[in-house]
């Protein structure tokens, strides 16, 4: 069995048993509530948001829907996650885990894969319901580039909330320390990052929540490059020319490179280094 | 002994505790561990590593399974040191107290232990064949009684027919039939020439199983080898533990220095002497002095740690703190 092999089959058998786990049975209506529900909602040729803007291509729909994504899909990985090394740890079967002739960074690559799997298909399975739902109200469906980077900036977030999550698990020696952790982190960037961001522009002396105001816009989608959920929406706005807050395709590319990268490197060093 | 095995030179590792600034590791301490351990086992022989809670026992046998980096000292393997993705090969570690539950079946779980062991998937049955779980195959192993949850991990740690078996406490919460028969099992495998090393606070379950002894206290390796010769160093060969009712006259039968130990309860009285032949025990017969039993005198841990390390019982059963552990022999490198 060669070692690509293994690890798919390692993350597999993780995907097995959490896409059919109570948490996602619990998780998947909220999916559907947030996900086709957001997209139904703002296919709805009545619809005007705050500031008048009304959403008129599939792209600026599923933008828009991508809210709902950032409220349930994220939440979603951490409570996949959350506990993924801590309760191996808590039961020994870690100790027998990291015994068995597999490197750690391996075994860590399988148990990414996993994770990652079994929170993306259920959310890629909900995002694909929601195009379905923007059709059948509006007949819009987005060109192929523009699906794919939707699905793409999907499969990173929920890739950055594994990799979060499975970090904190690795710190937390019990339940309730690995799931404070992971919402912890769920919470600051997805509700206190505007507030870290309105510190940082007071701070900077440039007018707070002025969608008019260049400074203001610039600044929020450079300080939005430092989070996941920043980041998401760069990589969808580059599908929506409306859109400019000073950020180039480069930086939004390099920020998704290092939301994956240095994540990973962190978690498997966390794992080499784990004493029981 | 046969040829060796397993050779372990000088196996040194001391556990790091977090110190007052997270993640700072200068501020870390240093903990208990495992200091100079050496010793060397034979093909196909069964080591009991014993020792009081805290005494390094299962810190050495994760040192051997490769999940400790050693950080002095060498682990061989027929002469050969490894890397340790090849010392994992040719081991199978069963840990103390694995809590399996949730919902995959004991297939599944062998199964993924068989991929992460680099087996092919079909060996998982014959493993639960052999354990004795081949009928709980498809259940889910939150059902599982303890017995079975410790041969499910003896099955996990037999993937790949390791040549060494490290077992850490395997007889917690076995019933006295599970246990002998896993007694029998791990005979078995000993025959088949599996190197197997078990570790336990409770000798008595050992006695019959061993080849040979390993006492640990606080981290280090104070004495090992066969039974009888560790009996001997520490002074218990010998000695005869005779029990009966109604008082008598000891020294009638026994010189002084002969008598270790004479103690009398409601029930009658214990004598631990030396140098007990059956014309002794008979002459007590024929002098009416009521013997209801006499046997050779088994020690049980507390005795060899009291023997070996010359400290008294409150002192050893007190002295369980990690943190403070200090090595008995030496102190080389206490403050790397």
């Amino acid at each position: 069995m060669n070692e690509k092999k293994r690890i798919l089959m390692l993350s597999s058998i993780v995907r097995r048993e959490l896409l059919f786990s109570n948490r996602t049975k619990i998780m998947f209506p909220i999916l559907l509530l947030f996900i086709p529900g957001f997209a139904w909602g703002f296919s709805d040729p009545q619809v005007v948001l705050p500031g008048g803007i009304q959403p008129d291509t599939a792209m600026e729909i599923l933008y828009y829907t991508s809210i709902g994504i950032l409220f349930s899909a994220t939440v979603f990985a951490v409570l996949h996650a959350h506990d993924g090394i801590s309760r191996e740890r808590i039961s020994g079967v870690l100790e027998l885990r990291l015994s068995q002739p597999m490197s750690r960074s391996k075994q860590t690559t399988a148990m990414v894969f996993g994770y990652w799997q079994s929170s993306f298909l259920p959310v890629a399975f909900c995002s694909l319901l929601a195009i379905f739902a923007m059709f059948t109200r509006t007949g819009l469906l987005p060109s192929v580039f523009e699906f794919l980077t939707f699905i793409f900036a999907i499969a990173v977030l929920v890739l950055w909330y594994t990799l979060l999550a499975l970090i904190a698990s690795s710190f937390a020696k019990e339940q309730s320390t690995s799931i404070a952790f992971g919402i912890g982190t769920w919470f600051l960037f997805t509700f206190l990052w505007a507030l870290v961001t309105s510190m940082v522009a007071f701070a900077s002396g440039v007018a707070v929540g002025q969608p008019n105001d260049p400074e203001w816009v610039r600044l929020e989608g450079h300080l939005d490059l430092l989070s996941p959920n920043g980041v998401f929406h760069h990589l969808l706005e580059l599908r929506i020319p409306d859109i400019e807050r000073g950020v180039s395709v480069t930086m939004t590319l390099l920020g998704v490179i290092l939301w994956t990268v240095l994540p990973w490197l962190v978690l498997k060093r966390r794992i080499q280094h784990l004493t029981l | 002994m046969a040829e060796p095995h397993l050779e372990v030179e000088q196996l040194h590792f001391r556990h790091t505790i977090a110190g007052r600034i997270p993640l700072i590791r200068k501020h870390a301490i240093l903990g208990g561990g495992v200091f100079d351990c050496s010793f060397s086992i034979g093909r196909g022989e069964i080591l009991g590593l014993v020792g009081a809670n805290g005494a390094g026992k299962t810190t050495l046998l994760r040192l051997l399974a490769g999940i400790h980096a050693p950080q002095k000292g060498n682990i061989l393997v027929d002469g050969k040191e490894g890397n340790t993705i090849q010392l994992r090969m040719k081991i199978g570690h069963m840990p103390e107290h694995i809590r399996w539950n949730g919902n995959k079946t004991l297939g599944e779980i062998m199964e993924e232990f068989c991929i992460l062991n680099n087996q092919e998937t079909t060996n998982a049955s014959k493993l639960l064949d052999l354990v004795g779980l081949s009928d709980q195959r498809h259940d889910p192993v939150y059902r599982l009684s303890q017995g079975m949850r410790q041969r499910l991990s003896l099955g996990v740690a037999l993937i790949g027919s390791p040549e060494i078996l490290l077992l850490d406490e395997p007889f917690n919460g076995l019933d006295p039939i599970a246990s002998a028969s896993f007694q029998n099992m791990l005979k078995m495998l000993a025959g088949k020439g599996v190197t197997i090393i078990i570790s336990s606070h409770l000798v008595h379950d050992l006695r019959t199983l061993i080849d040979r002894i390993a006492i640990m206290h606080r981290g280090q390796l104070i004495e090992e080898g066969t039974m009888d010769d560790v009996s001997k160093k520490l002074g218990f060969h010998g000695l005869y533990e005779i029990k009966g009712n109604d008082d008598f006259d000891v020294e009638q039968f026994f010189e002084p220095h002969n008598i270790v130990e004479h103690s009398k309860n409601e029930k009658g009285w214990t004598l631990l002497v030396r140098d007990v032949t059956s014309s002794t025990i008979q002459t007590m017969f024929n002098k009416d002095v009521k013997v209801t039993s006499w046997t050779p005198f088994e020690p049980s841990l507390v005795d060899l740690l009291q023997s070996a390390t010359g400290m008294e019982f409150d002192e050893i059963s007190l002295d369980v703190k990690p943190q403070m552990m200090v090595p008995l022999r030496s102190e080389v490198d206490e403050d790397e």
